[in-house]
């Protein structure tokens, strides 16, 4: 059994190589692999060139990946925080705060207040903010699951949280200018571009710290499944898990979204196919599992994004609605 | 090892059950039979550590179990509750293992002898050969006996089950009884489980924790317990038994 598991990983690890690869070979320049390989291992290259791979396409795809798998994963924690198949940050309205407070800063702090300051922190203030954001809408639906007992209750209180939220940044809107306003729009697109140096390397070291948290919870995630009931009398400390799964979402689907915008659908419906593809409920699979194949897709997203030139939100929604509603159609069969 | 001292359990404001004095030996098995909504599974949910008591005390091998980190209470007590789980990417071999949780590092990693403990609590409840299968593709007895073999896995001195036979057909009701037994007296558990089959109750408990109307609870067996059962619920119910 564990040796399939192991096959999972080599293939879905070659299969991210190759979409890596594809990914650096699309976009409106035509650039020939062998290029590419050169300017990627140092050889004498077109400079023009170069700089499409080295300043656009490698931190794209590396945006891609990392995005990917954070919102995936995120989207695991949540679906088992919650025992709710249809959970996800985008669903429960965690992707809403995040944008609120990165509205915030994009919208209402347009007029100049960080103006003049360093770009570094400017980066530091939007991903601050919608981690904030995030952060907030978490607490306030956690604080209700304390209350309410019915994921179902819940689920829907995250998403009128969210629609509330989405009011907000919509009266936000209406209040900006055309400048804060066309940016803002552009950024709910979902941008996999614009994000290299400095900004790269907080997105990666914030996603890595939060995807480390999710694999130190594989333990307790396991015995969620059970119910909070059954996994506290095995001895589960639950309060202590959810502060930490949280933490673990705010780093994730927090960050992810202050850079990239919402990317729709994917953290919902990548767990699903993760757990169709290993044939297992162990977060120990799960969580590498989620995040290579979360990877995968936004890679494949973003080049069919790149090659029919839409945004990557579309898309993404587009390959994961059909996934949600399989899992709709499939959950009483199933019995999630 | 079990011993409950003027223990009362409720929630909110409400006093459920007051006044418990009660104190099991090693591998007695005992029922606890008692009215919808008396408050049979807060008892259960204090003794296991889940829920703080109102008052009193309730002590497990010779320790508050309000002492204990949520491990050691789990390392102490086990339950088995009415949650009925259909979890379809684990096998049965999985969900047992959840058992060893208390035991094992943050890892979750099994060693040799946590596997040997899951072969035999499999064996105990008699479901070996489901041991590869996935829940969502069994009976309710069948389930039920897996999360019993999950609670044996916790390698606990009492066991706690809320209303392990409700859902089950009457062979079911009757493979469950006589599992309790043998855990009881072949492995030397203190076992209490709730229950609403007060025939299986007088037949296979040791002792019966009957609650009464206004909250009270007596411990009877054999026939003062049949006696005390009838006065508590009605001459109807005495003659069914």
């Amino acid at each position: 059994m564990k040796r399939n598991f192991r096959l999972h990983f080599i293939v879905a690890a070659i299969l991210l190589l190759i979409l890596f690869a594809a990914d650096l070979l699309t976009g409106s320049a035509g650039i020939a692999p062998g290029e590419v390989w050169d300017i990627l291992s140092g050889s004498p290259a077109d400079t023009n060139s170069s700089l499409i791979i080295w300043n656009i396409r490698l931190p794209k795809a590396l945006t891609a990946m990392i995005a990917g798998a954070a919102v995936s994963l995120s989207g695991l924690l949540m679906q088992t925080l919650f025992m709710n198949p249809l959970a996800g940050p985008y669903v429960l309205g965690i992707s809403s705060g995040a944008s609120l407070g990165a509205a915030l800063c994009v919208l209402g702090v347009s007029s100049g207040m960080t103006a003049g300051m360093a770009p570094l922190l400017e980066n530091l203030g939007i991903a601050g903010a919608a981690w904030a954001g995030a952060a907030i809408v978490l607490a306030v639906i956690m604080a209700a699951s304390r209350k309410i007992g019915d994921n179902t209750v819940l689920l829907v209180l995250g998403m009128m949280l969210g629609a509330g939220i989405d009011s907000v940044v919509l009266i936000l809107q209406y209040l900006s200018d055309e400048q804060a306003l066309k940016s803002y729009i552009v950024w709910t697109m979902g941008s996999l571009g614009n994000i290299s140096g400095a900004r790269l390397w907080i997105m990666a070291g914030t996603v890595l710290a939060g995807a480390a948290v999710a694999g130190a919870l594989c333990k307790p995630l396991n015995l969620l499944l059970t119910g909070e009931n059954y996994a506290a009398s095995a001895g589960t400390d639950v309060r202590q898990t959810r502060s930490l799964v949280f933490a673990a979402t705010v780093l994730l689907a927090g960050t992810v979204t202050a850079f990239c915008g919402p990317l729709g659908f994917i953290g919902l419906a990548v767990p699903h196919l993760a757990r169709l593809f290993t044939g297992t409920a162990d977060h120990r699979i799960l969580v590498p599992g989620t995040a290579l194949y979360g990877s995968c897709i936004m890679l494949a997203c973003d080049i069919a994004a790149k090659s029919a030139a839409l945004p990557v939100n579309a898309v993404t929604s587009l390959a994961g609605i059909p996934v949600v509603i399989w899992i709709v159609l499939g959950n009483r069969r199933r019995g999630f | 090892m079990l011993e409950l001292t003027e223990l009362s359990v409720g929630y909110g404001k409400k006093v459920l059950l007051r006044d418990i004095d009660f104190k099991t030996d090693e591998g007695e098995l005992v029922a606890l039979v008692g009215r919808n909504g008396c408050g049979k599974s807060t008892l259960l949910r204090v003794i296991a550590g889940l829920a703080g008591p109102m008052s009193g005390h309730v002590l497990a091998s010779g320790r508050d179990m309000r002492l204990l980190s949520r491990k050691e209470a789990a390392r102490t007590v086990s339950l088995v509750n009415t949650e009925r789980l259909r979890i379809p990417g684990l096998t049965c071999t999985e969900i047992v293992s959840m058992g060893r949780a208390p035991w094992t590092g943050w890892t979750g990693r099994l060693g040799d002898k946590d596997k040997k403990i899951i072969a035999q609590a499999l064996e105990t409840v008699g479901m070996t050969e489901f041991s590869g299968r996935t829940m969502d593709k069994m009976s309710d007895g069948e389930c039920q006996k897996i999360m019993i073999a999950r609670a044996l896995a916790q390698d606990t001195p009492v066991m706690l089950l809320d209303e392990p036979t409700a859902f089950l057909d009457v062979p079911g009701k009757y493979q469950i009884a006589s599992i309790l037994k043998k855990l009881a007296a072949e492995a030397g558990k203190s076992v209490i489980f709730s229950t609403h089959d007060i025939g299986i109750a007088l037949k296979t408990a040791d002792r019966i924790l009957i609650v009464g109307n206004a909250g009270n609870i007596s411990a009877e067996s054999g026939n003062s317990a049949r006696r005390k059962i009838e006065e508590t619920f009605g001459p109807e119910c005495g003659g069914m038994i």
